[in-house]
């Protein structure tokens, strides 16, 4: 065997062996990126499958409980349809929380009992929130 | 002053459509005073650029709140370094920050003394143009920082102040970092463009940029690691790293760059993989204008990402013609690209370069993959599948491991063809230390971590071949010149500063992947309700509540616990966690605090309190080898500006050195 072909296998078995991580962790670790509306309302039956569903915090609805270190809130829908999605997450509350903030919810939703439960919840970085609603516009006057 | 701002980007935009005509005319038409004029046009921009940046620091700086951007992003009150540093807190000023950066890269490659005998630099410096005309139409066209609040409306006293999350010094650091690396890049493609155009595609464009490359390359790296640290340090951004779409987007040009400065090795040395060569410079300017693009555009759910402003459609109209004129190109002259030599051997050091290559393109492939899977699943099938973080972990874990293991050994491989013997010469000791270090971590610690043992073993055994070597260096020097131990290694390190400083990056690289393993399978972690004069324990750490405070900081509310840690039954200190209430953001933010030692940092959050703070709610983790990271990084800093400071010792070594 010429060295060149040896160097060719051995191209071959690391590209093979990328392609082999790559496949199976997609099928352990893939899931659906679904919005709050057709998780609620859509035919698709999204019980065990890991979800990410982005959604706007709800202020009012935030609660936690510190002896059993629970947050539980409730997201609409991004484009303001109604459609509300209870959560529960296990963890303390992260930063820029507060009503109207963008959220981003990794974890299952329990279609039985209507509660998502998160493993991961982030908030948007606060640069999106450039130009997006209040004040852009029309600043208000003096101080606020 | 916001118009002459203005302004200046317009004029800049009509001088650099004006220079590039004139390049190309001079070019074709071999006219040496128009090619003085073009090159005049670039100044022009450089100064434009330059004026415009600066007056947005001064309408900053005084609070002008009749400028949309100023009143969005500063308030009277705000302190000095972060009004400054809302110049890239937006979407626009950010594009002026770039273009600025862009536009100083341009004006230094068209003027340098060195290049002044190129017959490149004016395709260099016309493609250069092409790229600082993008910029530029973007800001002038669709979001300009200059833009005034509508008028009828009238000036508001104060502006809305700048997101808490954003005051913190990872904002002075990470984005300036950040761009300086991504523009950097621009430079050696744009003359990986000019070689093909003119048909001159020896490696003098590699030998001529390779400053440039590693230099974006360090700033690439140093962004990344500010990223890293202040996200480490905010609540709600999943630690230091999350593989949000946004970090993928400024890891995978990384990973590209990073096999493009190693592979350019090869052409030098060996006069092979041109192709190669050509296609990951091309590669890594396009990912970094994808990374522009995915932070602009709203594609794909991220925590970072700015708002949908429509600049999304014009960052992939640019990406697809960038890719479409160098691939063409690329594809036309690959006769051109022919390899001078062929492997000769496949233990050699170009070989193990060319897995080093395979493996970091691979990483960026798999995760590029992943991150616009959701886009991909959702053209194809309709619906968005996305991939979560243990993907990435598990994906890139074992060929980012598998890189370092490449990295110790590749260097220590003699060009050509190595021996048996001299493998087993180099790798002896190292492999039984790291050995016994694997090992006796797997069985110490506790929770028997196999893959975080085997992780450690592997970075441990790269880390001692790459000191074995700066050992082994002055051990014949010293042999030869009869120097002291300190005088042989100094001289050893300046007369080679090319490879030691190479060896000292890879040093830097080692300590972050120790970090990053240690943290990754040993991190330990609690979440726990505490009353006053309650105490949390976590690992050898005792924390005691002893009720909150309140002090005033400037215009800021902060409330804090102060408390005593003890470790093994000693006081070591006091941890003082915060919440602190801005006086222009609704809600609070979260400061955490650590006390960090060499072994770990001891990470304390404070989460929330009940009954007027007798009882609060507190997340503790144990990191450990944290300090590793940002330690590490400055090393690599240490190497690279070691290895490209100009002058003696930074040439390349005679080839073929065993």
């Amino acid at each position: 065997m010429n060295q060149t072909t040896k160097i060719f296998i051995g191209v071959l078995i690391i590209i093979a062996a990328v392609g082999y991580l790559m496949f199976t962790g997609f099928s352990s670790f893939s899931g659906y990126e679904v919005g709050i509306s057709e998780l609620l309302t859509g035919q698709k039956d999204y019980n065990d499958e890991y979800l990410l569903v982005p959604g706007k915090l709800i202020g009012d609805s935030v609660n936690f409980n510190g002896d059993k270190v629970e947050l539980v809130f409730t997201l609409t829908d991004i484009k303001g349809e109604g459609y509300q999605l209870p959560v529960v997450y296990n963890d303390v509350k992260p930063d820029n929380f507060d009503d109207g903030a963008d959220v981003i919810l990794e974890g299952y939703y329990d279609k039985e009992d209507n509660l998502f439960k998160a493993e991961k919840v982030t908030t948007k970085c606060p640069s999106k929130y450039e130009g997006v609603e209040e004040g852009a516009e029309t600043p208000p006057q003096g101080e606020n | 002053m916001a118009d002459i701002g203005y302004l200046a980007l317009v004029i800049a935009v009509a001088i650099g459509v004006y220079s590039l005509a004139a390049f190309i005319i001079s070019i074709v038409t071999d006219n040496e005073k128009l090619k003085a004029s073009a090159k005049g046009g670039v100044a022009a921009i450089g100064l434009l650029t330059t004026a415009a940046s600066f007056i947005l620091i001064y309408l900053l700086l005084v609070g002008d709140f009749s400028v949309k951007y100023v009143f969005e992003y500063t308030s009277t009150n705000l302190p000095l370094f972060y009004k400054l540093s809302a110049f890239w807190a937006g979407n626009a000023g950010s594009l002026l920050l770039w273009s600025w950066v862009l536009a100083i890269y341009t004006t230094i490659v068209t003027f340098s003394k060195k290049h002044e005998q190129d017959e490149k630099i004016p395709y260099v410096s016309a493609i250069l143009l092409v790229i600082n005309i993008f910029f530029l139409l973007v800001m002038t066209l669709n979001s300009s920082p200059f833009e005034r609040i509508p008028s009828g409306v009238a000036v508001p006293m104060d502006g809305q102040g700048l997101n808490p999350m954003l005051q913190n010094p990872g904002m002075v650091f990470h984005p300036v970092t950040l761009y300086l690396g991504y523009v950097g890049f621009a430079v050696p493609y744009a003359f990986a463009m000019a070689a093909l155009l003119t048909k001159k595609v020896d490696d003098s464009w590699i030998k001529v940029t390779r400053r440039w490359t590693i230099i974006a390359w360090m700033f690439l790296s140093l962004g990344n690691l500010y990223g890293a640290q202040w996200a480490y340090v905010e609540l709600g951004w999943g630690g230091f790293w999350a593989w949000d779409p946004v970090e993928n987007a400024s890891f995978i040009p990384w990973l590209t760059g990073t096999a493009f400065l190693h592979s350019v090795m090869i052409q030098e040395r060996k006069d092979m993989l041109k192709i190669w060569n050509m296609s990951l410079i091309i590669i890594t300017f396009i990912l970094t204008l994808f990374g522009t693009f995915l932070v602009r555009s709203g594609v794909l759910q991220s925590v970072h990402a700015f708002s949908n402003s429509g600049l999304g459609t014009w960052f992939l109209a640019f990406m697809c013609l960038a890719a479409v004129v160098s691939l063409y190109l690329l594809v036309d002259r690959i006769n051109l690209l022919k390899q001078g030599n062929k492997f000769e051997s496949y233990i050699s050091k170009e070989s193990s370069f060319l897995v080093n290559n395979l493996l970091l393109v691979g990483a960026a492939f798999a995760t590029f993959w992943g991150t616009i899977f959701p886009l991909i699943s959702e053209a194809v099938r309709g619906v968005r599948v996305t991939v979560s973080v243990p993907f990435f972990n598990q994906v890139n874990g074992p060929i980012l491991l598998a890189t370092i293991f490449v990295m110790g050994v590749c260097p220590l491989i003699a060009w050509q063809r190595a021996s048996l013997k001299n493998i087993a010469n180099s790798f002896l000791w190292p492999l039984i230390l790291s050995v016994l270090i694997g090992v006796g971590l797997y069985l110490y610690l506790p929770g028997h971590e196999l893959y975080g043992a085997l992780a450690f073993l592997v970075a441990t055994f790269v880390m001692l071949t790459i000191l074995q070597e700066f050992y082994r260096g002055v051990r014949v020097r010293r042999r030869m010149t009869e120097e002291g131990f300190l005088t042989a290694f100094g001289r050893l390190m300046t007369r080679n500063r090319r490879r030691y400083g190479g060896y000292t990056i890879h040093l830097g690289i080692i300590l972050i992947s120790l970090a990053i393993i240690g943290s990754g399978a040993y991190k330990q972690e609690v979440t726990k309700q505490v009353s006053v004069g309650e105490t949390i324990t976590i690992d050898d750490y005792a924390i005691t509540f002893n009720g909150l405070r309140q002090r005033q900081e400037g215009e800021n509310d902060v409330v804090y616990a102060e408390m005593p840690v003890m470790k093994d039954g000693q006081v070591i200190g006091t941890i003082t966690p915060e919440k602190v209430f801005y006086a222009t953001w609704e809600q609070p933010s979260t400061e955490v605090a650590i006390k960090g030692t060499l072994v770990e940092d001891l990470y304390v959050i404070l989460a929330t309190w009940e009954n007027s703070g007798q009882t609060a709610t507190f997340k503790v983790h144990v990191n450990p080898l944290m300090s590793w990271m940002w330690i590490g990084g400055y090393i690599l800093v240490l190497g690279t500006i070691f290895a490209v400071w100009p002058g003696k010792g930074s040439q390349l070594g005679p080839k073929y050195t065993q």
